[in-house]
């Protein structure tokens, strides 16, 4: 009976004394990081930055990657849609409900995903001190870029956006919304501190300090601090670094002169979204998005910018127009055309807006005629006033940069006549309130300090 | 009435841990003298007696399984003359000395109902059930336990052991469809948890053992795949890998009592699944050969072109347009008289099955074998090669050496199976257009186009296979060693090895060359591999203490789990003539993580037996587990079940027709780690693609690392009353389970980057509480004839009973404390206005908006009021004819919504159900379906947006299905005395065979309105055994 309750007793020490926390230990995932170790080297935290280009790229028609070019184009009165599908329908009728997934998912929740990323960065590039200071300022500069473009269609598509600046999920998943001001004080900052960090050279592919500054025209451009905006606008032009090509078939190319900065695709098909979308598969089949007859209208005669940057197909003795800036759907091979964001064109654009403001007429049609020359057209007499010149500015920028960006919506909120333009083009279903796209219903649902927008 | 006549049936098992060898016997009405015979063959005790002493014993009913030789002679001396002693291997039989406490000669007279009522007890009250590391008599048993025996299981065509489990109270399951190996969804006891996506319940995270060993899987999904298949949600069932037949008996254990010995992974329930032993004797061959149909069930039935074509201009008309190239190009462009039935073309109505099994089992009284292999074929509806195939290996030996001191228990089970589906449920593409052009052109090429009009072609979509196949093992040794008289030691050693492999294919042959410029194929390919050990050392002591028993076993857990998934894509394949082979790929991105899961545990638990007539059982467990982040790792959990025999009491005794009446009751807490490995980790993983040639990193998750155990606190009370006999037996429970500190994928908006944190705790306190109603009875007991019928009904309820911060949460709009998890807030619907044809709802604060800030209402809760089983088997001599019917009073998603879900009636190039003509057409009329129409601007497509957060999203979906029927002949036994044949049988038994449901478009027990339902199955088979 000793000898049992011995056994009893060793038993009860076996069950009770083994290193029970160091047995239910377990290491992180062998092929995983956690925050702290990814900054914890210079190519360590270069692969995080990376990241964040290849998610961008890694979803196409969303906000940074072909999404604006398709959407706000239907919202405006630059492209009709062939095939029916009901969210897309919802933006080319101006009648989009809260739920409608595509904005929640290619516009809101990829926006806030990449928002995300460049949060966590931030936090984490400010707090290592395992990095050089060079890669330091390189990183949060590329970043910071990220997050004001990000926040910058963001705040054009919905107004007051919720603005995220920590990665605290507490914090972020119940803040209302920030006023556009708020949101453009923190762009403008952001890209400031941009054009500070990044060097003036260095690959188009991630941002530079010239991305910042062209960023930054057309931001004061909409702050109509036209200053500021014809500074930046020239900073660009000037530095020499980007030139216009005269062939306008060699602007989308990846290795067009122009570009200011672009983002290369990381998906299979080797092609742009823009490319995806527009380029039909098949020239036996219509596309899916084409050009509308008051686009089409607007090209004076033998403008090479409806030469070469659009093209008809006829399918049963119907004619299709439809965009083809980018010339290739999918291809097996390398990529030649990438995902330009930030090209020469805006900027003189932009400098002859500011200068018509600035009422330097003479200089804003110069630019103007810089654009129109490379288009094949004549250039315009300067003699002109400064509304119409502005009105010339508009009507330039609808041909430049048509079915690109969502340029022409952005264009026409800001301008007065955007109720003026839509009822014409879309009839009485157009609405004032239409200007701005419904904050997500889900969103809505899930943060109780989130208003709804005018109209829906 | 008293049935004359001896049924004898002797089974010899030596079990797995028993103290010495245990014993079966089933006798009815048999002399003492019998049962001394049985035990003395199977064991190697000798009686000794004086056979004067017992001619005035009684004649006993015994029906014991795997019971120690001592249980069962103290069956058989209870209320006998005599009793018995043991020395060494002798059992000795000697007068019964007159108890203190009770007069020596009960005066009563002999009425036939007092003999019984002194006998150890029916059948029914001895039965075994199974618990947590041992088991227990209904008699005795104080939790709440739902048992399916094989008996049960071997009457349905099941190819899913949980398919099986019909008329527990308190569970409900669903097939995701009708495609073999498709998921299957278990619940015990109602949600919950809040679950991630609000609004849609989680998953149960219920525990499956499978002879000792925890399930490596689960019943999670396993699909690793880009893909996707056929399969939906799930992928292949992981439980499916077990062949039915080899199961003994599954028992669902629900209460605190039989599930706090579970610990942190008890809350959702426990599933013991225990297979099938050996029997000692000469070789014993069964064999089994079974072939049948599955038959194409309710599947939506579709316009014809004609119909479909007026749908489509009247659309038009309705939005005052005209047909043109781009909003009609089916019907400017199509031929509007082409019919294709695409029903028939893509699927078939019956497909076979195909089922045979060879078991051996024998043995002496030291070593018992079993073994048996089975081999299962199904193929599938869809048209083309599909279909699934099993082969199963299933090996049990148990020894008894030393002096029958140690006992050993080997089982294995290895099981493999191959599961050829595609990739698209072709029921989903019943909407197509019915008049969509000829699908091969006259060089039988698939077609795509017409017209410039492309358009998706079905049947491309079976050049898209998916391939899944499973190995599985799970083996278990159990070593058992008894020390001393009462004390035993034992421990389990358990192993579970997954591989999941999947592999489909999308050849450029498959995909639309008018859609996709430069169409590539492309491979994906998965492997998903599991790897579980567990290590449970326990020692248990039984003895008495004056007129008390008592067992206490205390054990431990060590157990390990490695997960390594790894899949595969490879793209761009230019050409199909080449073979899928990944180094013929241009691009191929892999991903791979491994997740380990480690957990420990030490239990214990208390069972003190009063005269088996009150009855105590403390349960406790403390649990670590890998799953947490630091210093939130450790748990603790425990419960108390006790039972009071009343029946056992004097004064009940004097009510003769009450044979058995107990009531018993539990309180105790479990927990809940299944949230997944590593969530408490802020986590980074490869972006998969480059940039450039630059590789990225992308966050895969935000943390929480607070979150700890998720704890379900059951409370239980239950009456088990036997009348007459037992002939009729009813148990009643009552339940009621509070989940807290639940521990869920936590939703949040995306403005935090994500949609939801890893893991965290909710505040929510989620109630699931009702009544379990069981019902045997004995209608008919005759020699040649009996019939028993058996009837469960579950009323569950469940309520969100707390929710501190609701309203500032993300779950504010979706969940409303007082309310059931399965409602939710919407408008309120009011059908179609008969004068504008749109459907309408009510505007609550008449400001003539619809805003759900206003006028959301609560709607839809999809709780079932009740549900339940009716089942009825009747034996006429060699004949037995079963059948199980379900039914179960429900709301759920309506026609409506599964119409409007999907598209707008009107809207181009998509077909709808015939129900839909039912539609508004002018003022005045009263339809079930709106006006149709064909744009997303129109007043009608705004209704049908607000439809689908309405209450008319919902509607009744009660119904009544005839789950299965058994028709069996056993041919009588004496045909076959002296020959080597010893048994045969004939049967033909049926699944899902007749519903009665108020929804008539879709399948009523199908969310998913276009994917296969479950299958009519009709099989019939031949068994015979044999031996020398």
């Amino acid at each position: 009976m000793h000898r049992t309750n011995r056994t009893i007793a060793c038993l009860l020490a076996l069950f009770c004394c083994i290193g029970c926390e160091k047995f239910i230990k377990v290491d992180p995932p062998k092929n995983e990081l956690t925050a702290g170790a990814v900054f914890s080297t210079d190519s360590l935290a270069q692969e995080a930055v990376t990241g964040i280009y290849i998610k961008i790229m890694s979803t196409n028609q969303c906000l940074l990657n072909g999404g604006m070019s398709v959407y706000p184009a239907l919202s405006a009165d630059e492209l009709i849609r062939t095939r029916f599908i009901i969210t897309e329908d919802q933006f080319f009728t101006n009648s989009l409900l809260p739920d409608n997934y595509l904005v929640l998912f290619n516009f809101w929740r990829s926006g806030y995903a990449t928002i995300y990323q460049t949060n966590i960065c931030l936090e984490n590039l400010s707090r290592s001190t395992a990095i050089r200071e060079t890669t330091k300022q390189q990183l949060t500069g590329e970043v910071k870029f990220i997050r004001a473009l990000c926040y910058w269609y963001l705040v054009n598509l919905f107004g007051d956006v919720p603005l995220t600046t920590t990665t605290n999920v507490d914090v972020n998943a119940t803040l209302p919304r920030a006023p556009a001001d708020q949101v453009y004080q923190l762009i403008t900052t952001d890209l400031q501190s941009a054009l500070s960090l990044l060097s003036d050279t260095g690959t188009n592919i991630k941002p530079t300090k010239f991305a910042a500054a062209a960023l930054l025209a057309r931001v004061y451009c909409y702050l109509s601090n036209w200053s500021q905006a014809e500074a930046f606008a020239d900073s660009v032009i000037n530095a020499g670094l980007y030139t216009l090509p005269a062939d306008l078939n060699k602007v989308f190319l990846a290795t067009s002169p122009e570009t200011i900065l672009q983002f290369a695709p990381v998906l299979n098909n080797n092609s742009t979204s823009e490319g995806l979308s527009f380029v039909p598969a098949n020239n036996s089949i219509p596309p899916t998005y084409t050009l509308t007859n008051s686009l089409l209208a607007s090209f004076e005669p033998n403008d090479h910018r409806q030469g070469y940057w659009t093209r008809s197909v006829t399918i049963n003795r119907q004619t299709y127009h439809h965009p083809y800036k980018y010339k290739i759907n999918a291809s097996s091979s390398a990529a030649t055309e990438f995902n330009v964001v930030l090209r020469l064109a805006e900027q003189y654009l932009l400098r002859a807006e500011a200068e018509a403001h600035n009422n330097k007429i003479e200089d804003a049609v110069a630019d103007i005629n810089t654009l129109r020359n490379r288009a094949g057209l004549a250039s315009i007499q300067s003699n002109i006033s400064m509304d119409s010149c502005l009105s010339v500015i508009e009507q330039e920028k609808r041909k430049e940069f048509f079915a690109e960006w969502g340029h022409r919506w952005f264009d026409l909120k800001r301008s007065t006549r955007i109720d003026t333009v839509l009822t014409i083009n879309k009839g009485n279903a157009w609405q004032s309130t239409d200007r701005l796209y419904p904050i997500p219903l889900l969103e809505m649902q899930q943060n109780a300090y989130l208003t709804q927008n005018m109209g829906y | 009435m008293i049935v004359k006549y001896l049924v004898l049936t002797c089974l010899l098992l030596i079990s797995t841990a028993g103290l010495a060898q245990k014993i079966s016997i089933s006798v009815r009405n048999a002399p003492l003298e019998q049962v001394f015979d049985l035990i003395k063959k199977q064991s190697n005790y000798l009686f000794t007696y004086n056979s004067k002493l017992l001619l005035q014993s009684k004649r006993i009913d015994v029906h014991v399984t795997n019971e120690t030789v001592e249980y069962t002679l103290d069956l058989c001396f209870k209320g006998q003359p005599v009793t018995y002693s043991i020395r060494g291997n002798q059992i000795i039989i000697k007068k019964r000395p007159a108890p203190e406490n009770e007069p020596a000669t009960s005066p009563q007279p002999r009425t036939a109902n007092s003999a019984e009522k002194k006998n150890p007890g029916p059948q029914l009250l001895e039965e075994m059930v199974k618990t947590g590391y041992g088991k227990t008599s209904t008699r005795l048993n104080t939790g709440s336990i739902g048992k399916i025996p094989n008996s049960e299981i071997e009457k349905q065509p099941v190819n899913n052991p949980l398919a099986a489990l019909n008329g527990i109270p308190g569970l409900s399951g669903s097939q995701n469809n009708g495609l073999p190996g498709s998921g299957y969804k278990l619940q015990i006891r109602g949600p919950s948890s809040i679950g991630t996506t609000p609004g849609i319940i989680p998953d149960s995270k219920i525990l499956y053992i499978i002879d000792g060993v925890p399930s490596a899987t689960n019943n999670n999904s396993q699909q690793t795949i880009g893909s996707g298949s056929a399969l939906s949600e799930k992928g292949n069932s992981p439980l499916m890998i077990i062949y039915p037949n080899d199961i003994e008996s599954i028992e669902v254990l629900k209460d605190a009592d039989a599930t706090a010995i579970y610990g942190s992974r008890g809350a959702d329930g426990v599933v013991l699944i225990t297979t099938k032993q050996g029997k000692a004797g000469k070789p014993y061959i069964t064999a089994h050969v079974q072939t049948g149909v599955n038959l194409l069930a309710t599947i939506p039935s579709m316009m014809n072109t004609r119909q479909f074509v007026d749908m489509r201009n009247e659309g038009l008309k309705n939005d005052s347009l005209t047909p043109t190239l781009d909003n009609a190009p089916d019907l400017m462009l199509f031929d509007t008289t082409r019919y294709t039935d695409l029903k028939t073309l893509l699927l078939r109505n019956s497909a076979k099955t195909m089922d045979a099994q060879v078991s051996v089992s024998g043995g002496d009284s030291n070593t018992v074998y079993l073994f048996s292999l089975s081999h299962y074929l199904e193929n599938t509806v869809f048209t083309g090669n599909s279909g699934y195939k099993r082969t199963s290996l299933h090996l049990r030996l148990s020894n008894n050496s030393f002096k029958r001191k140690l006992s050993t228990q080997l089982s294995a089970i290895y099981s493999a199976d191959h599961n050829e589906s595609i990739i698209t449920d072709l029921a989903s593409t019943l909407p197509l257009p019915p008049n969509i052009p000829s699908l091969r052109d006259s060089i039988n090429n698939f077609t795509w186009q017409q017209a410039g009009v492309p358009y998706q072609n079905p049947l491309a979509l079976l050049l898209q296979p998916y391939l899944a196949r499973t190995r599985n093992l799970i083996t278990s040794l159990q070593l058992s060693y008894k020390l001393s008289k009462g004390l035993q030691l034992r421990s389990n050693f358990g192993y579970n090895g997954v591989s999941f492999i999947e592999e489909s294919k999308i050849p450029v042959k498959s995909l639309n060359p008018y859609t996709n410029s430069n169409p590539t194929g492309s491979l994906f390919a998965g492997k998903n591999n599991f790897n579980s050990w567990i290590i449970e050392p326990q020692a248990e002591y039984s003895g008495d203490i004056g007129n008390s028993k008592f067992t206490t076993l205390i054990g431990s857990t060590f157990q390990g789990l490695i997960n390594n998934r790894n899949s595969l894509n490879a793209t761009g394949y230019t050409s199909d003539s080449l073979p899928f082979d990944i180094n013929n790929a241009p691009v191929v991105n892999t991903t791979y993580d491994q997740n380990v899961y480690r957990y420990m545990g030490v239990f214990g638990r208390l069972n003190y037996n009063w005269r088996d007539k009150y009855i105590v059982n403390l349960t406790g467990r403390r649990d670590g587990s890998s799953r947490f982040g630091p210093k939130k790792q450790f748990g603790s959990f425990g419960a108390i079940g006790a039972a009071w025999l009343v029946s056992s009491e004097p004064l009940l005794k004097k009510l003769p027709f009450i044979s058995f009446f107990k009531l018993r009751g539990s309180y105790g807490t479990t927990g809940n780690d299944q949230i997944g490995d590593y969530k408490y980790l802020d986590r980074w993983a490869s972006a998969g693609r480059s940039y450039q040639g630059n590789s990225g990193t992308v966050p895969t998750q935000i943390s929480d690392s607070s979150y700890s155990w998720e704890i379900t606190r059951k409370l239980e009370g239950a009456l088990e009353l036997g009348l007459w006999e037992d002939r009729l037996f009813i148990v009643v429970n009552y339940f009621r389970n509070r989940t807290s500190n639940q521990l869920i994928t936590y939703e949040v908006p995306y403005t935090t980057g994500f949609s939801s944190i890893a893991a965290r705790n909710s505040q929510a306190v989620v109630q699931n509480s009702g009544f379990e109603i069981q019902l045997k009875s004995k209608n008919i007991e005759f020699k040649d004839i009996k019939w028993t019928t058996e009837m469960t009904a579950t009323i569950p309820r469940n309520k969100l009973l707390a929710f501190p911060g609701l309203a500032n949460s993300s779950y504010a709009n979706f969940y409303e404390v007082g309310y059931s998890l399965t409602s939710t807030n919407g408008y309120k619907y009011m059908g179609v206005n008969p004068n504008t044809g749109v459907f309408q709802f009510e505007d609550r604060n008449k400001d003539g908006q619809l805003n759900y800030q206003n006028d959301y209402i609560r709607i839809g809760n999809l709780d079932p009021a009740f549900y339940g089983w009716f089942k009825n088997s009747v034996t006429i001599k060699n004949w037995n004819l079963s059948i199980a019917i379900e039914f179960k009073k429900q709301m759920g998603y309506s026609e409506l919504y599964k119409v409007y879900a999907l598209a707008l009636p009107g809207t181009a190039m998509l077909n709808q159900p015939v129900a839909v003509l039912n539609r508004w057409r002018n003022p005045g009329d009263k339809a079930i379906f709106q006006r149709y129409t064909t744009v997303s601007n129109s007043p009608a497509a705004e209704a049908s947006y607000r439809l689908l957060q309405s209450s008319g999203s919902y509607e009744d979906a009660s119904f009544i299905l005839l789950r299965n029927a058994d028709i069996s002949f056993n041919f009588p036994e004496k045909w076959f005395k002296g020959r080597y044949l010893k048994k045969a049988k004939v049967y033909m038994k049926a699944q899902n065979l007749f519903t009665i449901a108020g929804q008539k478009i879709f399948n009523e027990q199908q969310q998913t309105p276009y994917s296969l339902p479950p299958l009519r199955t009709f099989a019939a088979g031949f068994e015979c055994s044999f031996s020398k």
